[in-house]
């Protein structure tokens, strides 16, 4: 039995609306929500060392099937909503219903 | 009668000058000298500049083939620092050849002494300091390292080890 909440009531209560476009593929439109960011020091081992914070976003594999690294996201920042352009840098997860992955900020040309 | 200012210290402070040159205006790859922590062991973030260094002594042992302490009441001790430096590749940059920047940077601060922008001056340096603060070739650099990048994090990072040789009278820091 699979005791967990759907992502369609996490995407009602936190989705936001994105486009996301994986690499030689067509802009998908669809909703996607961010998790708590975790904000560790990096390098791990290192005595000089910088805080910072992993973007997780949530994506739902029924829009977006594939979604590969470089992949780019657009969605809004959580904290200002302003809409901002994210790449897909690596996997956290995946699940049968979504991606779980870690983006970091396209910068602005 | 003033503090002594130990070799040790003045020599510290000769390598912290060397490492304030980098900075891109100076024809460096970063501007990692214009953030230096000496002996402390800093979390930065967000806001805090992209590339910066931090030094670190550590142990000092006796040069090979010698005790710590001579007959004659001189001291002869190598002193291994560690220049650890992190930096956020630019755009376009991949992170490997961030850190190989960051790498050479420190290695042509701390080694040729005062390069002046632009050149590729051949001054280079194999003591710290003022005549007698360390011996005359008693810098050495040792092994290199690095971190790479992890995936969600912009950040890599190096450390450079150099090992520093003196020569001190017992009392006389």
């Amino acid at each position: 039995m699979d005791t967990r909440p759907p992502l369609e009531a996490a995407l009602g209560a936190f989705g936001l609306p994105a486009v996301v476009t994986p690499p030689d593929t067509a802009p998908v439109e669809t909703t996607a929500f961010w998790l708590p960011p975790t904000a560790e020091a990096v390098p791990g081992d290192s005595r000089l060392q910088r805080r910072e914070r992993y973007r997780l976003l949530v994506l739902s594999r029924a829009d977006v099937p594939v979604c590969p690294r470089g992949t780019v996201v657009e969605v809004a920042e959580w904290e200002t909503g302003e809409v901002l352009a994210w790449k897909v840098d690596a996997f956290e997860d995946a699940d049968v219903d979504h991606h779980r992955v870690l983006v970091l900020p396209v910068p602005e040309s | 009668m003033s503090a002594t200012i130990s070799k040790r210290r003045l020599a510290i402070e000769a390598l912290v000058d060397r490492l304030e040159f980098i900075t891109q205006a100076n024809d460096y790859n970063t501007d990692a000298g214009n953030l230096i922590f000496v002996g402390e062991s800093p979390k930065l973030g967000e806001d805090d500049p992209r590339s910066a260094l931090a030094v670190f002594v550590r142990d000092d042992q006796p040069i090979e083939g010698e005790s710590a302490i001579t007959r004659a009441g001189i001291c002869r001790y190598r002193l291994p620092v560690e220049i650890h430096g992190i930096t956020t590749p630019e755009e376009g940059v991949s992170p490997g050849m961030a850190y190989e920047g960051l790498i050479s940077d420190i290695k042509e601060a701390v080694e040729i002494e005062g390069r002046e922008p632009g050149s590729i001056s051949a001054a280079v340096s194999r003591s710290l300091g003022a005549l007698g603060v360390t011996l005359p070739t008693g810098l050495e650099r040792g092994t290199t390292r690095v971190q790479y990048r992890e995936g969600g994090s912009e950040i890599v990072a190096c450390v450079v080890e150099y090992s520093i040789d003196f020569e001190e009278l017992w009392g006389h820091p």
